[in-house]
């Protein structure tokens, strides 16, 4: 390639680098005639996972049990010292942090019948409310850990309370994010066994003593044309009692008619509602929940509708407290200055060891940065907050990259001491180096399609090794390469480019 | 080969080396079996004080931080954790060890914050939290069948690429790194989270590009025959081991993990663990690795070649042995 060629394409190079860096990473700022408008870099967009604090976290409270701040808010309406003030404390009693109605009716405390073994003046939870509870918990932890967060939390508040902590982003395009977040926190504290029903009817032939399990095998999910479905798998029987109704079930769709309606507990309102065009020719019923569903969102339903299957239900209820929002705090801006002190260090010391050739590693350094962290947001982002797996991985691969630049240096400064040309040299080296390269990263992509096996966290650091590997990978194979043959053509003095030195240079000067 | 190189000392000694390895490997699993592991705070069961706010303190939200903080402070009492939520009607929770004694601390929080603050606006509450689940009950098994499939998986490739003795010391070195990481970590009793999966598969990575450097040392040695045909299987080994660039890779790994663990507080754990999976992957590619292949390549007995020869090699291997019987004839 000519010189001037060379020169003008290293120019574009570098301004289509730097303003690609831009967009990646620039520090985000807000306009000083408009604070409402500003600039928000690609990487703003990540969501920390739940180590670096970032995530959604709510309280499953059972019906009858209050929080501390709820007593004592409520309290501070009354008049100090007014009979409603102290009807109101009297309801309640005392559970370290927590406050239990003692009201029957809400089966928290011992019959009046048994009162005899109450401490004085303190009642005592029964045994039923206490079994009851951490079967009801042990269900609701087994739901969570089948979404398949990366991380997640499910505590017990003071005996009594559940709380759930998720990561921000959980396996859906980033506009169903929150709202599933929302739907697994809200849908997974219903607790009512599963029921069908014809419009508000009974179904005929479905005995209400029997168990779902005789009609219906389970609730899976299916995609087809980017479109999640919850596919309803019915047995034998089911086939024969829904076979005889399905005719007249209306249209899905049409606003007003009869449907095959799914009820987890007592709620009137149905979690599915199925037309008869839902129903396929092998009598599976496969249900778009809505028409761009994230498969991750119709999850939650398939595993609330199993458990409630399976279970049979629960005789107990939640109320879901709102859904609070972690603060990442400044643990993301650390994480970026972290991340920025390498990366530093990844442009600056390659300069130093290897001249102009170091320009050429650290355009691949800032290559990397741009296509890793791009994907980042824009392929895993959508589906994946930012772990610590996630920022070893990045680091892992802008290593690599720059090592392998330094092992390619070097093994052209080997070829160049033997007594070949630079051309020659540099195209022998890098031919040596070639399968070398090839064959590390055929082994570390092999292992980082493997980790896929691993669930949770491990899952979504294997999905973000392959888009660092293979950009760490192209960096060194291929536009490394390209860049260096372009710096290399536009150069003048090819020896002061590597530092070389002849030895008959050495001998002319003496 | 390098002067005074150090693998010179270890190679030989694969009995040895084995050894430690195992002995590593049982105690860490007793330790583990007896001890448990030490979890990280979001594993734990733990006390919690809940420091409930109105939307109005959204704004002020660090001033209460920072009362809350020097309340505990003067109570002698430090977190384990914090949570702040942005929410309105939002809440700071801190986190204890689930032993520890808060009733003092708490009172004199409430005491700060009603001089700091109106106190109808802010409440405050302790908690007692006890862990249930963090991980499903499949992670960490399949966690480790992943390590096990690409032990076999990296063992196929290079036994292909290379030799049968490469592939099997790297399928060796592969799980000898994973379960010293875990050992390790059960021994130093570092605390431990769902991220101690990523560690220890970093270190099973790191362990693997470490060994290929060596492999493609000796593949590329072995081309010299002349110079190899005297030399034993350690001697090979000695030479090929590429000291500066395994440990080259090691410090460059450490440094990048030392930052991150430096600046980003709650990495710091993780940093430890990650900088020991890289110690494990070290010991494992540039100690035990070297010495079982040296071992290996003696009894297999391997001359250098493809595990399956093709076409176009056989016909190398024919012109070669042509060009060399014509040299015969010609003397």
């Amino acid at each position: 390639m000519g010189r001037k060629k060379s020169v003008v394409l290293m120019v574009l190079l570098t301004i289509v680098i730097v303003a690609l860096c831009a967009l990646t990473v620039f520090p985000a700022f807000t306009f000083p005639w408009d604070p409402i408008k500003g600039w928000q870099p690609a990487v703003a967009s990540l969501d920390a996972g739940t180590e670096l604090q970032g995530g959604y976290y709510t309280y499953y409270y059972p019906e009858g049990i209050i929080s501390s701040a709820e007593y004592e808010n409520d309290l501070e309406g009354f008049t100090e010292g007014s009979a409603e003030q102290t009807e109101y404390k009297n309801r309640f009693e005392r559970h370290k942090g927590l406050w239990l109605e003692k009201d029957r009716q809400f089966g928290i405390f011992e019959d009046e019948e048994n009162t005899a073994t109450e401490v004085e003046g303190i009642a005592n939870v029964s045994e039923s409310f206490k079994a009851e509870f951490a079967a009801v918990t042990e269900e609701i932890s087994s739901r969570f850990a089948k979404k398949g967060f990366s991380q997640y939390r499910v505590a017990v508040v003071d005996d009594y309370v559940l709380r759930i902590e998720t990561p921000a982003s959980a396996g859906v395009e980033m506009q169903f994010s929150y709202s599933n977040i929302l739907s697994s926190m809200d849908m997974f504290h219903q607790l009512g066994g599963l029921s069908l029903k014809k419009g508000t009817e009974e179904i005929d032939g479905i005995d209400d003593e029997a168990p779902m399990t005789d009609y219906i095998s389970g609730f899976s999910v299916e995609t087809e044309y980017d479109t999640a479905f919850l596919v309803v798998t019915l047995t034998d029987e089911g086939e024969t009692v829904l076979g005889d109704i399905k005719d007249s079930l209306s249209t899905s769709g049409t606003s007003s008619g009869t449907f095959l309606n799914f009820h987890v507990g007592d709620n009137t309102n149905a979690l599915l509602s199925v037309g008869k065009d839902n129903f396929m020719s092998d009598m599976r019923i496969k249900y778009p929940l809505l028409a761009d569903s994230g498969k991750a969102h119709v999850e939650t339903y398939a595993i609330l509708l199993n458990s409630a299957l399976e279970t049979g239900g629960f005789d107990f209820e939640f109320s879901v407290a709102t859904v609070y929002q972690m603060e990442e705090s400044d643990n993301m801006t650390f994480v970026f200055i972290a991340i920025g002190i390498v990366l530093l260090a990844c442009l600056i010391l390659p300069i130093i060891f290897f001249g102009k050739y170091g320009v050429t590693s650290a355009y691949t350094t800032l290559s990397y940065l741009i296509i890793a962290g791009l994907c980042f947001v824009f392929i895993s982002g959508s589906f994946f907050e930012i772990t610590l797996g996630s920022l070893l991985t990045f680091l892992f691969g802008l290593v690599l990259t720059n090592l392998v630049n330094a092992y390619v240096y070097t093994a052209i400064k080997k070829e160049f001491l033997s007594g070949k040309t630079v051309q020659s040299a540099v195209k022998k080296g890098y031919g040596k180096t070639l399968w070398h390269i090839i064959d590390t990263y055929a082994v570390l992509l092999i292992g980082a399609l493997l980790m896929l096996i691993g669930g949770g966290g491990l899952h979504v650091m294997a999905l973000q090794m392959l888009i660092c590997l293979v950009t760490a990978a192209f960096n060194n194979l291929l536009w490394g390469r390209g860049i260096n043959y372009v710096f290399l053509s536009a150069c003048k003095d090819k020896y002061k480019y590597f530092r070389f030195v002849r030895e008959d240079d050495d001998d002319d000067e003496e | 080969m390098m002067k005074n190189n150090p693998v010179e000392k270890t190679v030989g000694k694969w009995k040895l080396w084995t050894a430690i390895v195992a002995v590593i490997m049982v105690v860490g699993i007793v330790i583990a079996a007896v001890f448990g592991f030490n979890t990280h705070v979001d594993l734990q069961s733990v006390k919690t004080v809940t420091v409930d706010y109105s939307d109005i303190y959204v704004e002020k939200v660090e001033d209460l931080e920072e009362t809350c903080e020097n309340s505990f402070d003067k109570s002698d009492v430090t977190p384990l954790k914090k949570t702040v939520s942005v929410k309105s009607n939002a809440e700071i929770i801190y986190y204890f060890d689930v032993d520890a004694d808060l009733t003092e601390a708490v009172e004199t929080l409430k005491e700060d914050i009603a001089t700091a603050t109106s106190s109808t606006l802010v409440k405050v509450s302790v908690h007692t939290e006890e862990f249930q689940q963090g991980l499903s009950e499949d992670y960490i098994l399949r966690a480790a069948i992943a390590v096990g499939v690409f032990a076999v998986a990296a063992f196929v490739y290079v036994a292909l690429r290379y030799k049968l003795s490469m592939g099997i010391t790297l399928a060796a070195s592969i799980l000898a790194a994973a379960g010293m990481t875990v050992a390790l970590v059960a021994i130093i009793r570092i605390p431990v989270a769902a991220s101690f999966a990523y560690a220890v598969a970093f270190a099973v990575l790191v362990t693997a590009v470490m060994s290929i450097m060596t492999f493609n040392r000796l593949r590329d040695n072995a081309k010299d025959k002349d110079k190899q045909k005297d030399m034993t299987a350690q001697e090979k080994t000695v030479a090929a081991v590429p000291t500066k660039q395994i440990l080259t890779l090691a410090v460059a790994l450490t440094l990048a993990v030392g930052v991150l663990g430096a600046i980003v507080a709650v990495a710091r754990w993780f940093a430890v663990t990650a900088f020991i999976g890289i110690v494990a992957s070290v010991a494992s590619a540039w100690i035990f690795a070297p010495a079982l292949f040296a071992l290996l390549d003696s009894v297999i007995k391997s001359s250098g070649k493809p595990l399956f020869k093709t076409k176009k090699k056989e016909k190398k291997v024919t012109e070669v042995v042509a060009a060399e019987s014509k040299e015969v004839d010609a003397e």
